[in-house]
């Protein structure tokens, strides 16, 4: 291996793992406190095009983030209020967010910006981390991304440190463990898991929005193209931790990166073995996994407090 | 009972179709893989369309977004509604179409990009991607300083893969020495992959890439554009996107294929075969140079000139053969 093509490979598996972790680590918390949202692949999409409406209209790409993670917000509200409120079956309620979603964009895209051409919006700044994005080697692979990146990995750290060591944190899987029994206790159930499904979809919508003003700049439908999914099958990968959850979505990424960095060297191999590489590799890490995954013990199960 | 109900569905249409000759306009309907915003293969096929409806006496209907498995759905739902042409836009459209064609005689079938044919109503519009591929590799090699270009294709469907064959032999012609890289994202659509594999061609020192496929073609521009490389588009005119960085288009001419296709039907004279349309019959052509216009040699430019020539009067004896 030598140094050109590991220094892309870092550097690609940040940016292809980044999308997938901002929505992966907003379904971890909605996912431990007990609701299953299937739905963020259509809410990283509106998130997508509002970031690039946003940062369209506005001039910043730091409104468009702002606007395209309200917009997730709005959009996780619509599963609040049918999981939460009418007690529906969240995978079906997220199946149909991932399909409104999907229509919303493409509509959105056109009214907006018509057909035929491609809009070109302002984009985040990479950061200078001073001698460090000047190392040999190291600096261009991990110390001159987008500042994104950066806030991906320490909202990883943050999420993790939320959720294990303050009271908040111990409210939110207690809800999603046993609403029942957090319930007697006086914790408000339902309360609790609206702001950590809407908190998922903010996070979900700034994914979108990474994929589209912050790597190109600009928005064609069904752009996100599945990450919604790999990001939920990477909160089961890294076991409801967010520090496992940034492990298994840069792995994911460092797959990804490898796949396509080995296609034109072995020019003779079926392109499909390279492509299928990445989820060939995460089916294995599943299955060597989950011997000791656990996942919360009320997820996905509709809860109606007692009146 | 499902051949009940189709045989059933005909008479209806057939008798509806009668009553209202009168006002004879023919019914056509566009099935389009991706969407018209793609900036390339479903844009062209769309801004084809629009143009057909100004000119002829008809009224369109497109469908956008067919995924593969809803390809055959697509045509039968178009079909049983009485459309007199239906067009599919892509090379997955052909089998279907050769499936169910025969049930639904007073239809045209039409597939584009595809070699497709049967009688009595099954024709295909193809064009000579592997050509157009030739010309674009010849400029590549002739504009390289590194010596290594590169091509991302979306799937590997035969047109793609001529594309990329002439594109090596194109540019083989002109630097021998020239090293070709490719790489296949997987998705005609995952326009995040498509500029991410650019970026790693870009590394491995290819300063000229060129892209086959919808979305995943508007990645592989905005890769080269932020790495300040050359690109080569293909199909669609988009240099709008990147002047800077777009040398040319090896334009695929969809307007032509559906205009053909329309105006054979109108004047009743389409046959069920295989149209394949290359220099010669505007349905290839090569975007003007714009900004690289005074960056190419007189020499240079008058090469792809002949090159375009030779290719024209049959005299480029190693073209991509046609799959």
């Amino acid at each position: 291996m030598d140094e050109i093509f590991f220094v892309g490979l870092v550097a690609s598996a940040f940016r292809l793992g980044t999308p997938i972790l901002f929505a992966a680590l907003g379904e971890t918390v909605a996912q431990r406190s007990g609701v299953l949202n299937v739905g963020i692949e259509g809410i990283m999409l509106v998130g997508a095009f509002t970031g690039v409406w946003g940062a369209f209209a506005t001039g910043s790409a730091w409104i468009g983030l702002l606007i395209a993670m309200i917009a997730g917000v709005a959009m996780a509200a619509v599963h609040v209020i049918l999981c939460l409120r009418f007690h529906l079956d969240q995978i079906v309620a997220g199946i149909g967010l991932t399909v409104l979603g999907l229509g919303l964009s493409g509509f959105g895209n056109r009214l907006v910006f018509g057909t035929g051409q491609i809009t070109r919006t302002p984009v985040f700044e990479r950061v200078d981390l001073g001698w460090l994005s000047r190392l040999d080697v190291i600096g261009p692979a991990f110390f001159q991304h987008h500042v994104l990146v950066y806030v991906a990995v320490a909202l990883a750290g943050a999420t993790w440190w939320f959720l294990t060591r303050t009271g908040w944190g111990l409210v939110i899987r207690s809800v999603g463990e046993d609403p029942v029994a957090a319930n007697a206790s006086g914790i408000d159930v339902i309360k609790t898991r609206t702001v950590c499904v809407l908190w998922g979809g903010a996070l979900a919508g700034a994914g979108g929005a990474y994929l589209s003003v912050g790597q190109i700049g600009s928005f064609v439908e069904d752009m996100v193209a599945g990450r919604g999914f790999i990001a939920i099958a990477c909160v089961v990968y890294g076991r409801w931790n967010p520090l496992g959850v940034l492990l298994a979505t840069l792995f994911f990424g460092a797959a990804d990166a490898a796949q396509i960095r080995l296609q034109p060297l072995f020019p003779d191999l079926p392109y499909q073995f390279f492509v299928m590489l990445p989820y060939v590799l995460a089916v294995g890490a599943l299955v060597f996994l989950s011997r000791r995954s656990r996942l919360p013990g009320g997820l996905a199960r509709p809860y109606a407090p007692p009146r | 009972m499902k051949k009940f109900l189709i045989a059933l569905s005909i008479a209806v249409v057939t008798a509806a179709g009668a009553g209202d000759a009168a006002a004879k306009q023919l019914r056509v309907a566009l099935v389009l893989p991706g969407p018209i915003t793609d900036g390339t293969f479903n844009t062209a096929a769309y801004q084809g369309i629009k143009a057909a409806e100004k000119k002829y006496d008809i009224k369109i209907s497109i469908q956008e977004n067919t995924t593969f498995a809803q390809s055959k759905s697509a045509l039968l739902h178009f079909a049983r509604d009485g459309y007199d042409i239906i067009i599919g836009h892509g090379f997955q459209f052909g089998d279907p179409a050769k499936q169910i064609h025969k049930q639904f005689p007073k239809t045209w079938f039409i597939v584009n990009t595809a070699k497709v044919s049967g009688a009595p109503n099954l024709a295909s519009f193809d064009n000579r991607w592997g050509d157009a591929g030739y010309v674009a590799g010849a400029i590549a090699a002739m504009v390289t300083k590194t010596g290594t270009i590169g091509h991302i294709g979306g799937i590997p469907v035969p047109v793609i893969k001529e594309y990329n064959t002439g594109f090596e032999r194109g540019a083989k012609r002109f630097k021998p020495d020239v090293k070709v890289l490719s790489a296949f994202v997987g998705s005609f659509s995952d326009i995040a992959k498509g500029k991410e594999i650019t970026l790693s061609l870009i590394e491995r020192g290819a300063d000229v890439v060129t892209a086959t496929g919808n979305e995943s073609v508007v990645g592989t521009i905005q890769a080269a554009k932020e790495k300040g490389v050359m690109a080569i588009g293909t199909a669609f005119d988009s240099a709008k996107f990147a002047p800077d960085t777009i040398v040319t288009t090896a334009i695929v001419r969809f307007d032509i294929n559906i205009d053909k296709a329309i105006g054979l039907v109108v004047a009743g004279k389409l046959e069920p075969k295989n149209y394949l349309l290359g220099f010669n019959e505007n349905g290839l052509d090569l975007a003007p140079y714009r900004k690289f216009d005074s960056k190419l040699s007189a020499d240079q430019k008058a090469k792809i000139e002949q090159l375009i020539a030779d290719i024209k009067a049959g005299k480029v004896k190693d073209l991509p053969k046609i799959q």
